[in-house]
């Protein structure tokens, strides 16, 4: 089976759950930025969490569809709608049959939009990932003209697919509840970072009063955030040579002039800038949401409530991947 | 007295903390606990970035069933200081202006020809640190008192890959045309990074070849 790709869109990109194993050698882990969307949509396609889809970073894609598909759209940022106009809804299993044309549109809330095909898609491995990340070889940027296959689709998928199979674009009924990721809030739960305390008090004052906005100058490697007009920026207690060391997503650096810049799914694997904080797991899908222009305020979580709050996040999936199995068995 | 710490670097790392200095008996201890890790991996370990001072444990939470920063704590402890015998690798480098711009720059700071800059680098056999900040990216290490210069106050836009640098007591190879605020001081022909693979890994010995046209 397969997609042909009439209008590839500004920046769409194969993902999966990321490249482990050669951080020791400086190769970033990339993978989905959102990965509980990642690994919603997967699960909606009846594929294992780790298997490749689209990231769609902007709107413009267009996609054909050789034959018929299952997929699953998820995150934010964009809609899809068909031919005629009609919008997919978002957290479903949709049936897409052969020959469709399927368009993917700008959508005022969130910044990345996820489909996930049953099977998932055949793009090779590259250092054991199907992460697009072109210095090593992988460059999965989504190509004008190109044909895009799937992999063998799970047998749970083949049943959903006889269910929903018709003439027309038709969505399962059944999905997550609305209210499983708050996409909506601003806060940003953090742990307190390596260097906290090398911060001068006020710094460490102000870290939590708000008025960080994400800058433009953000990606997939890190998002920058300004500082509100008359904000103290953070700065060491004294003067601090930092060794490099391991950084990781969400890290939150301060890099000179007092600028933060929290660390993306592309991220370097070392750094020697001082770490104020680090964003708890279970909130990067709500960050990797957030768009240039948009508010953010940090608030402090003790390292046994985030790791708590990711493992909760966790099970929330193997719960909604246990009720969808259960659908058609 | 313990002058090891571990900290939580995120809900899947915790980070193995030396006391903060570049040295090769610091450098022993992280690759030790590096390499008895990788030999006896426990239930969950996903992989480990070793750094000058520092080893990152990446793991699976959900898998885990050891208590992990005391069992870091242990292997860390135990740790010896002795180098391990790594590989000693030869890299050829045109110390020469044409492929490295910087080079008089370099030299009127120092107070040095280029001759003798590229005899005074060359001179020593460095140890790989650690890798990071691009794929195949060498911090090695310790560079002759004679060539430490601070970084670039403002990093360029584009040095070209195979651009060998230096910073400090470090000196390193751009895999990779990229930014950079090393200076750099000669070029190889060696390609750090190819076909998903790092030409050197953390322990590795590099003596520098000197190439004259």
């Amino acid at each position: 089976m397969a997609i042909r790709v009439i209008k590839p869109g500004a920046y769409t990109t194969v993902q999966d759950t990321g490249r482990y194993g050669h951080q020791r050698y400086g190769v970033p882990v990339s993978g989905s930025m959102d990965r509980f969307a990642g690994a919603l949509a997967n699960i909606l396609c009846g594929n294992p969490w780790d298997a490749a889809l689209l990231e769609i970073s902007f709107h413009g894609t267009r996609l054909f569809f050789d034959e018929d598909h299952l997929v699953a759209f998820t995150g934010g940022g964009a809609r899809a709608f068909t031919e005629e106009g009609m919008e997919l809804p978002m957290d479903r299993t949709i049936f897409i049959p052969q020959f469709s044309v399927i368009d993917i549109r700008y959508h005022p809330e969130g910044s990345r939009l996820y489909m996930a095909m049953a099977g998932g898609m055949d793009i090779p491995v590259v250092m054991g990932s199907r992460s697009s990340y072109p210095p090593v070889g992988a460059d999965h940027q989504l190509r004008d003209k190109g044909i895009y296959r799937t992999l063998p689709a799970s047998e749970w998928a083949g049943k959903v697919m006889g269910q929903l199979k018709g003439r027309k674009v038709n969505a399962a009924k059944w999905g997550p509840a609305d209210a499983m990721m708050a996409y909506g809030s601003h806060e940003v739960r953090v742990m307190k970072g390596p260097e906290w305390d090398r911060f001068s008090a006020a710094s460490r004052t102000a870290f939590f009063n708000g008025g960080f906005i994400i800058s433009r100058d953000s990606d997939r490697m890190g998002y920058r955030l300004e500082s509100e007009k008359g904000k103290e920026r953070p700065s060491l207690r004294e003067p601090h040579d930092m060794i490099s060391t391991a950084v990781t997503k969400g890290t939150v650096q301060v890099v000179p002039g007092g600028e933060l810049m929290i660390l993306m799914s592309d991220a370097q694997t070392t750094g020697g800038y001082p770490r104020i904080a680090q964003v708890i797991a279970a909130d990067l899908p709500l960050l990797a949401q957030k768009r240039p222009g948009e508010q953010i305020l940090f608030r402090e979580v003790s390292e046994a409530m985030a790791e708590d709050l990711y493992l909760r996040q966790i099970r929330d999936l193997l719960r909604l991947e246990k009720n969808c199995k259960a659908k058609y068995i | 007295m313990n002058a090891i710490r571990i900290y939580r670097l995120s809900e899947r790392a915790l980070t193995i903390e030396w006391p903060p200095e570049i040295s090769r008996s610091v450098s022993a201890k992280v690759l030790d606990t590096d390499r008895r890790l990788r030999e006896e991996p426990f239930r969950g370990w996903i992989e480990n970035v070793p750094a000058y001072h520092t080893l990152t444990v990446y793991y699976d939470p959900v898998l885990l069933e050891v208590e992990l920063p005391g069992h870091l704590l242990r292997l860390a402890s135990a740790a010896r200081a002795e180098e391990l015998k790594g590989r000693t690798l030869e890299i050829p480098v045109h110390y020469d202006p044409a492929m490295a711009p910087d080079l008089p720059a370099v030299c009127a700071a120092l107070g040095m020809s280029v001759r003798e800059i590229a005899a005074c680098h060359s001179s020593m056999t460095y140890h790989v640190f650690m890798l990071g900040f691009m794929p195949g990216f060498p911090y090695m290490g310790i560079l002759p008192d004679q060539l430490i210069l601070p970084r670039k106050t403002i990093p360029e836009k584009k040095v070209p890959a195979g651009t060998v640098a230096i910073a400090g007591k470090q000196t390193g190879i751009y895999p990779f045309d990229s930014p950079g605020g090393w200076y750099g001081i000669g070029w190889t022909e060696l390609k750090m990074f190819d076909n998903g693979r790092s030409l050197l890994e953390p322990g590795d010995q590099v003596k520098f070849i000197p190439q004259w046209r």
